[in-house]
């Protein structure tokens, strides 16, 4: 992997920022760079927070020298292997788009100069790969959205999100876990649960999963 | 023969309660590679010199009181207390609580507060305050709706349990040195050291970050802190991927004004991030109100690290001195 960029993220945490664009190779990457530290945490190591292309790593700088911290995380980016793809069949999440669930669709489909149901079968058509949890509990970024449903964040956030609401803004996917304030075009909702934070595994999706759309109606 | 039992565990009744009135403690960490915020109390200092002085953990839970809020708690049995914040009206009958002082309340006592000045005050009792942890925390998320009571704020008719290690009659007065508590100011300048994206904002962006005043808008609460002041550097294009944003963190959207990060956080962000307010100055910050003026300062790591350590050193110092 290509050498990290390292600044300070405050006196108790440090970010490694990857020169590529976001891909699932450098996300698997990167929660293997984490996993790895957590399984020989140096002394005063906190937390690993994945980015999209970063790594945060937090820690108690009264017990953490930075500089020998430094260089083991420049061996390990030097000497790691992402691991490969998962090949087993993508997870299938149920979709129902447009209408009320999907308040963007026919305004993006405009901008796009797509027809709604062709906005439908390219999200459809495609299996994600889960690069990133984070912002909310659970909230996936997958990447793979095809370059033709490519288009900015929505300029002003909405101050309201329906939990299951299925959104896209750039080259990503994503399903808001809950309600809530969010910035992506909102093109379907889902019923599906995959978070719940009293389970024995809270959230059962996970980085390099691969995710598929699937229409429903009614 | 005697068979020790331990005591039944003391519970505080919450007889009034409005506005942001919620159990926090020092966050919920290592869950955040599942977007769970860190969340916990927004002034630390405050936390942990409230918890030392009442004989806790500096990070076990205990009650944050938001300006505007109000409080009425009951004490059918004895409990030790300490309150502390900026500015906090504390009334126990006729009798007027001071901050920073360890409190014994006797049963049957009741007890009001607000904040008067500052933005939160913190009320520890002995023992810390017994609500399930989520993710490892304590704290109320408002909005996950977990952590806390229930994942809310604080109602009447609440009770609140607490944990072992009740209240022992303190050999001496329990009273924190003013020389230790925070330095709380009006028009603070904040220290920051600079992030990843401040060598791209251009040099006239960063001498305006650096030279004018800002002032916290009404667009804050405990998730960030929005403030209104010269656009540091309002430019639509610049976004980045989202990354890993802390407690401190300042981010600059669009339109140039810049917004710091509070302990209600998300995990990462989508905004350039200009540096993180060190955290040492974090509670200064925490205490700000809308309307109040602040200013920046750029340091390095060595003195943000000294700045921490010196309270670190003291706070120790002073558990020790409680525990002996």
């Amino acid at each position: 992997m290509p050498e990290p960029r390292i600044s300070d993220l405050g006196e108790s945490g440090l970010l490694l920022s990857f020169e590529p664009p976001p891909n699932p190779t450098l996300s698997r990457f990167i929660h293997l760079l984490g996993d790895t530290l957590a399984a020989d945490p140096p002394p005063g190591l906190i937390d690993w927070v994945p980015g999209l292309r970063s790594l945060a790593l937090y820690f108690d700088p009264a017990h953490l020298q930075r500089e020998v911290f430094e260089i083991r995380l420049r061996e390990l980016c030097a000497t790691l292997t992402p691991p490969a793809a998962d090949p087993s069949p993508p997870i299938v999440i149920p979709v129902r788009y447009g209408g009320k669930r999907g308040p963007d669709l026919e305004a993006i489909a405009r901008l796009l100069a797509l027809d709604p149901d062709e906005i439908i079968r390219l999200h459809t058509g495609v299996v994600f790969e889960l690069a990133l949890i984070g912002f909310a509990p659970g909230f996936p970024y997958l990447l793979g959205l095809p370059g033709p449903l490519r288009l900015p964040r929505r300029s002003t956030p909405r101050a309201w999100v329906a939990k299951g609401s299925v959104a896209i803004a750039g080259e990503l996917s994503g399903i808001y876990p809950r309600d809530g304030p969010g910035g992506w075009s909102i093109i379907g909702q889902t019923e599906w649960e995959w978070f719940d934070p009293l389970a024995s595994i809270p959230c059962r999706l996970s980085v390099g999963d691969r995710i598929r759309f699937d229409a429903v109606f009614g | 023969m005697k068979t020790l039992r331990p005591p039944p565990p003391v519970a505080i009744h919450v007889e009034a309660s409005a506005g942001l009135v919620t159990i926090q403690d020092g966050g919920r960490w290592r869950a955040q590679r599942l977007g769970v915020s860190v969340g916990g109390a927004m002034d630390e200092r405050a936390m942990a010199l409230a918890n030392a002085l009442a004989g806790n953990p500096r990070d076990a839970a205990l009650i944050e009181i938001g300006w505007g809020a109000s409080l009425t708690l009951s004490f059918p049995q004895d409990a030790g207390l300490v309150l502390t914040g900026v500015g906090m009206e504390a009334q126990l009958a006729t009798r007027r609580l001071a901050l920073w002082s360890f409190h014994r309340m006797d049963a049957g006592s009741r007890l009001r507060c607000r904040v008067t000045e500052g933005r939160f005050g913190y009320l520890a009792c002995s023992g810390g305050f017994d609500v399930p942890a989520v993710f490892g925390g304590r704290g109320a998320d408002l909005r996950s709706g977990w952590g806390g009571v229930l994942g809310r704020v604080l109602r009447p008719g609440d009770r609140l349990t607490l944990g072992p290690g009740g209240i022992e009659n303190p050999s001496r007065p329990r009273s924190l040195a003013p020389a230790l508590r925070p330095e709380y100011r009006v028009n603070p300048t904040l220290r920051i050291l600079p992030g990843s994206h401040w060598a791209s904002v251009p040099e006239e962006g960063r001498g305006v970050f650096l030279t004018h005043p800002f002032v916290v808008t009404r667009m804050s609460d405990r998730m960030g802190y929005r403030l209104s002041g010269p656009a540091v550097y309002a430019d639509p294009a610049f976004g980045v991927d989202s990354e890993p944003v802390t407690f401190g963190s300042i981010q600059l959207p669009p339109d140039g004004q810049p917004i710091v990060l509070m302990a209600d956080r998300p995990t990462v962000g989508g905004y350039p991030r200009i540096g993180e307010v060190i955290r040492a100055d974090l509670p200064l910050l925490a205490q700000l109100r809308p309307g109040d003026p602040l200013r920046f300062e750029a340091v390095d790591r060595a003195v943000a690290i000294r700045a921490q350590g010196g309270f670190e050193r003291a706070l120790t110092r002073l558990e020790i001195v409680l525990r002996g």
